[in-house]
């Protein structure tokens, strides 16, 4: 018996229902917003796990974007080995290519003592305007720091300027 | 190249490594016990070393942290050979765990050559039949720093887990747990120590203790083992009967027995190959190339 590791996900879509995301970067003209989500089988609203690490290692290696960690009630801790990142709200300072590298970065730190062979598969989801199109955008990536690096260096530069970045 | 961050720390590593090398060689010995008295002197004067600075400071402390750390492999290694040569198989697995928690911690803090180790324990961990393990996911209202006893993840708090402070290790004590959300079967985990256990005479550890064996009845050594090859090999089938080709076959089919069951009369099974290279203490601490000795299973 073998447990089969799910697929690589490196997707866009828009997002149906834009007011959660508008009303609280009305609030927050800058940085990163992390936001629990509804999980467990009491399907309460807690953060991801890896949350507090990384607002704590964002605050500490890239004081210069602004991190916000809302106060709740719960933080949903998962003991397998993945990293799993908040959904999270990026405002309009920060481009989805910048924050996938904060991501990156985050992760070499972390794995930083890991034996050889060892890896991780990182979870995450970022919400973002798309002032061209006028839409807001959810972007969805699972896979490991080389599938994320590998996206970040096929994402044309110009498509995420396009993306309403500017 | 100095294996920690300040000189002081870095001639008490130089003095302890003696006593490992000597500790290995008493576990080449299968003198297990024996090695664990010498650490145990080796870790009183380690001690009795660092008490002797007078105002230590926080990089020194930190290093002071590794130093202690580096023993406690060298404590986990030989109970973990201690429990495999004893076919504690079961056991073994945990100390197998503990002891590659301790190089992650050395790979993280410092410069120490464990290569070795960490070659011979990641391909010690592959002859174990553990593949799946139990995941727990659990909500809780917040982590307490450790160091500080205030929430980790406030900004107040200016400790990250995981990191050293004054030799110290920040950790995150989880607090007003909500409850248990699920347990989960993965591939993955974060402890590997959750697992369905074996017990020590099963099928599961016919590798190890092929291992053990060849150990104790000193066809290999500890330092020795290097790695494992795994490989498909035909065997006959032993319920065969010894027909000519040309013979009627035996399942009664009528036809001979070269286009009827010939081809079904080797069986594939897995097969290992345990690979032990010759190795002297001194390759260990630090870690060297070794020529080949080769041991079929």
């Amino acid at each position: 018996m073998a447990i089969e590791e799910p697929e690589d996900v490196c997707e866009f879509s828009s997002v149906d229902d834009e007011s959660a995301f508008r009303s609280v970067i009305s609030n927050q003209s800058s940085g990163i917003v992390m936001v629990p989500e509804i999980s467990g089988h009491k399907k309460q609203l807690s953060l991801k796990a890896d949350a507090g690490d990384f607002a704590k290692w964002i605050r500490v290696n890239q004081p210069e974007c602004k991190v916000e960690l809302p106060k709740v009630e719960s933080l949903l801790v998962l003991r397998n080995s993945d990293c799993w990142l908040p959904l999270v709200y990026l405002a309009t300072d920060v481009a989805l290519p910048v924050y996938l590298n904060i991501v990156s970065t985050y992760i070499y730190d972390k794995m930083k003592g890991a034996l050889v062979g060892e890896t991780v598969r990182i979870h995450l989801s970022a919400m973002y305007e798309d002032k061209k199109a006028g839409i807001v955008k959810k972007f969805v990536f699972t896979g490991d720091r080389e599938a994320l690096e590998s996206a970040i260096r096929k994402f044309d530069v110009n498509e995420f300027m396009n993306d309403g970045r500017s | 190249m100095a294996g920690l961050n300040t000189t002081d720390a870095n001639s008490v590593l130089e003095q302890l490594n003696e006593s490992l090398r000597s500790a290995l060689e008493l576990i080449e010995a299968l003198k297990f016990g024996e090695a664990r008295e010498l650490l145990d002197f080796s870790r009183a004067q380690l001690k009795a070393e660092i008490g002797g600075y007078s105002s230590p400071d926080e990089l020194f402390l930190n290093d002071c942290y590794v130093l202690d750390a580096y023993v406690d492999f060298f404590f986990s290694y030989i109970l973990l050979w201690e429990q495999v040569v004893n076919g504690k198989f079961s056991s073994s697995w945990d100390s197998l765990q503990n002891s590659l928690d301790l190089l992650r911690i050395l790979k993280k803090f410092s410069r120490i050559n464990i290569t070795f180790f960490e070659r011979q324990l990641i391909e010690l961990e592959k002859l174990y039949p553990y593949r799946i393990f139990f995941s727990v996911g659990m909500t809780v209202g917040h982590f307490e720093c450790s160091i500080c006893g205030g929430d980790i993840y406030s900004p107040d708090c200016p400790h990250t887990r995981g990191m050293l402070y004054g030799g110290k290790m920040a950790c995150a004590i989880a607090r007003d747990i909500i409850e248990m959300d699920h347990v989960s079967m993965v591939a993955n985990p974060e402890d590997k120590r959750c697992v369905p256990q074996y017990a020590d005479n099963s099928g599961g550890f016919n590798i190890l203790r092929y291992l053990a064996l060849s150990i104790s009845s000193s066809k290999a050594t500890v330092l020795s083992f290097h790695h494992s090859e795994r490989s498909k090999r035909k065997i006959p089938r032993s319920e065969f009967p010894s027909l000519g080709r040309n013979q009627l076959c035996f399942c009664g089919s009528k036809r001979k027995f070269k286009k009827c069951c010939l081809p079904l009369e080797e069986t594939e099974v897995d097969h290992t190959q345990l690979v032990a290279q010759e190795s002297r203490v001194m390759d260990a601490i630090p870690g060297d190339e070794y020529p080949t000795l080769s041991i079929e299973n």
